[in-house]
This record gives structure tokens, sequence and C-alpha cells, in this order.
């Protein structure tokens, strides 16, 4: 019945003929062996039905309204909180402040994550410092402040950028919705920590954060972030581990800043996730 | 591109949804969540059957959402909004597919190589009626990952394969291959 050597052909160019790829003859032979062959001709006709069902689909529906999570995580920008709890947004926009206390508690950890990404952009320009006797040579490097600087223009740095000083405010402070209010940059210190001890004081603060938020997170969700977060420690632990033995290796110094930064846009992230419904 | 043509003729409020995309892009928030409640349907859809996990969609669809709001003040209304946000939603799922980890790469590749769906035992589940569209959602989400994208974007989204080849870095012979590979599945599937 059928013919093996023209099914096998018309196996190789269904594809191209089913894609309008082929020319007029080649469409021709293909139409006249699906229609005398029992086998080919099912063959196309079903793929042919296949296409049309496929545009024919119907949209599908999230089991749940995704919108809150979404406002939750636009809300970022700038958000100042009034005692109370009470919500105004930057713009003196036309909704009404938000009242309810899950979003006031989202929005306090935005807040917060809005000032520290403030820290960090600090922090892109200094480094964990560098050991004394590669300072004189780390300072003739020309430094770069458009992009993250290497560690030698870090240090070369250091002395340009304004200080930060994290120990103005507790941690003890940021548990909790109140950290949004809370001023990093309106201190006067006396020492300058250095940015290993800032990037620690922004863990904590956005420890604190997701700690506060974990009740209203995702279990198994948190898992993942603690898990990973334990990932980041070691590395972290190994990095500081190997510089004390090489202190002026520039990679481990790298990799302990990558390390630090992973650690704060993981809770960063974490801090703002929605809350489970 | 039959799909999106749909899209953008079925959108019942085009009219009001120009004025909200401006309103959204000076940060009106209450005009975009408008465009979200019109729009989230299409862009979860085009999730769900790419990644096939409905809770992963769900994210996705969100992050889409404020990966529009961070870049709606780039959107020159060269497009419409709706093609311009599918777009981006296909963007914001096959990048985070690339940064899922080498682990389910690892994965995925063995679930190509392994052949489709005969490698995954009793993931079909019971015998299916040709023909019905139930039938045909639930015998794409078990396709190996990179023919259900490509089937996805090219049967169901209606995008070209020059198109489908530059989002997925792949050459169109490579898409067309994966697509006629899709459908034989399904017909395998859908004929059980």
């Amino acid at each position: 019945m059928t013919n093996p050597m023209m099914c096998d052909e018309f196996a190789d160019r269904l594809s191209d003929y089913l894609e309008g790829d082929v020319d007029a003859s080649t469409r021709i032979a293909i139409e006249a062996h699906a229609a005398s062959c029992d086998t080919c001709g099912a063959l196309l006709a079903d793929l042919r039905r296949l296409q049309v069902d496929a545009s024919k689909l119907p949209e599908l529906s999230p089991k749940r309204d995704l919108w809150a999570g979404i406002a939750a995580r636009i809300q970022t920008p700038v958000v100042e909180l009034k005692n109370g709890g009470t919500v105004e947004r930057w713009n003196g926009g036309t909704e009404k402040p938000a009242r309810t206390s899950r979003l006031w508690i989202g929005l306090a950890a935005a807040g917060l994550i809005a000032v520290t990404a403030t820290i960090t952009h600090e922090l892109t320009k200094r480094s964990i410092a560098i050991a004394p006797s590669q300072r004189t040579a780390a300072v003739q490097s020309r430094p770069d402040t458009t992009r993250r600087a290497t560690p030698a223009t870090q240090v070369a740095n250091i002395d340009s950028v304004p200080p930060f000083h994290p120990s103005t405010v507790p941690p003890s402070r940021s548990t909790g919705p109140a950290a949004a209010t809370t001023r990093l940059a309106s201190s006067k210190a006396s020492a300058k920590p250095s940015a290993e001890q800032t990037y620690e004081a922004e863990i904590s603060r956005l420890r604190a954060v997701l700690n506060y938020r974990r009740p209203q997170l995702d279990s198994s969700t948190v898992a993942v972030v603690e898990h990973n977060l334990r990932v980041i420690d070691d590395a972290i632990a190994q990095c500081k581990q190997a510089l004390r033995k090489d202190p002026a290796s520039r990679f481990l110094m790298e990799s302990l800043n990558d390390a630090l930064d992973t650690k704060v846009q993981l809770l960063r992230t974490a801090a703002t996730l929605p809350s489970t419904s | 591109m039959a799909a999106l043509a749909i899209i953008e003729a079925s959108s019942p409020q085009s009219g009001n949804g120009d004025s909200d995309v401006a309103r959204a892009a000076a940060g009106d928030r209450g005009a975009f969540e408008r465009l979200y409640r019109q729009n989230v349907n299409r862009v979860f859809s085009l999730c769900a059957r790419m990644v096939s996990d409905r809770e992963r969609a769900e994210e996705l669809t969100q992050d889409v959402f404020v990966r529009a709001w961070d870049k709606l003040h780039l959107f020159r209304g060269e497009s419409s909004f709706s093609t311009w946000l599918h777009r981006l939603t296909v963007n914001v799922v096959l990048n985070a597919r690339k940064s899922e980890g080498r682990q389910r790469s690892r994965f995925e590749e063995n679930d190509e190589e392994a052949g489709g769906m005969d490698a995954l035992p009793g993931v079909v589940g019971m015998p299916l009626p040709p023909g019905d569209l139930l039938d045909l959602e639930d015998a794409i989400a078990k396709l190996p990952p990179g023919a259900r994208r490509v089937f996805v974007l090219h049967d169901v989204e209606g995008y070209k394969h020059e198109e489908i080849a530059d989002m997925l870095g792949v050459t169109s012979g490579a898409t067309k291959a994966q697509l006629h590979r899709a459908r034989l599945l399904l017909r395998e599937a859908l004929n059980r």
C-alpha cells in the first residue's frame, strides 16, 4: 500500500512543508503522497490539527492575585514612614495611604532596602582594607569610579569617599518596621569603619528584617534562602582564612568582596519577598 | 505572529490602555495596576506554558511586571504595550532559565537526550482522547523543555523561527528541528 521510499522522503520533507519552506513541485508531491498513503495522510492531518489547536489554546489564570506581591516590590524607591504606620508616597500620588499591617511591614522592609541600596552604592567605591604593605603600590593605580572597583582602585578611593558610619544606628533599632526610619547618613563619627564592618552592619540589619518577616514568608522559600546563606557564609569563612595566609592576594580580596556583596543582595531580595496569602 | 495579532485585536481597553501606559510610565501605580489586570492572564499563560510549573509561573509573572515597571520609561510606543510586554515576558522566562543553575541545565540536557515523553514514565498519565485542548495543554506541559519552549513560542504564541532562534541563541534550523520533534511527541501523546 505504501511506498517506503516515498514515505521516507515524505517524513524528511514534512517539517519544511508545514513551515511553507518547500517549492511548488515538492509541495505537490507531498500532498499527492499524503492523499495516497493512509499513514502519512493521517500524520499530516494530525499535525495540521495540532497547529490549529495550539493557536486556539485559551488563556490561563493564576490561582491567586499576584498584584499584592508586585505592589510590594515596586514600592521600593522612596517611602517615608510616619508615626503610627501611615505611609505617604514620595510623589504625593493620588492613591490613599496604605494602612494594612502586612503592607506596612512590607513597605518598611522596602524602605530599609532602599537605604541599604544606597549603602551598597557607597560600598562599590570601597573595599575590604588591603594590607598596609600593599597600600602604597595600590594608590598608584588609576581610580575608576564608573564601575565596580578592583581592589587596587578601591584602596585608592577609600580616602575620597565620604565616610559611612553604621555604628550610629544600633542593630537593635532595625528590628521591625521602625527600621525603615533609620537615618544612616546624619551622624558624625570619629572613626571610619572598614568596608567589611559596613557590610556586616548591613547584613545584620537585613537579617533583622528577614527575621521579622519570616512568619509572613513561605517556609520552603525561607529554607532555600537559609541554605544559600550558609553556602555564602562558608565561602566568606574560606576567603578570610585564606587571606590570613596570603593577605596581599587580590583574588582573595575580590572573592571576599563578592561573597559579602552576594550575601547582601540575597538578604535584600529575601527581605522583600511577597507575603504568602 | 498570528497570536500576537489576536492579542492586540482582542484587547478590550486598548484606548484606556494607552493612557494608562503613559500614566504608569510617569509613576502612577494605579494605572500600572490596571495594565496588570488587563495583561496578567496572557503573561501568566506564556510563563506557565514555557516553564510547565504553575507556582514558578506565578513567580515569573510577578517578575515580569516588576521588570515592566522598572523598564516602562524605555517603552517608546513603537509597538503596542501588549507586544512589548509579551517580548519582555519571553526575556524574563529565558533569563530565569539561564540563571537557574548548572544542575538544572544538566537535568534538562539529560531530559532532551533521553528522547522526550517516553523517557518520563508515568508523567503522561491517563489515556488522552485526541483533539481536546485540555489534553493538549497537559501534553505540552510534559514535553521536554527545549521542545516545549519552541513549540509554545512558535505554534502557541506565533513567533517566527528566526525570532525564536534569536531569543534562544540557536540557529533557526535547530528551532525547526525542535518544533517538529515537539509536534510528533504531542501527536503520539494525544493518540495514546
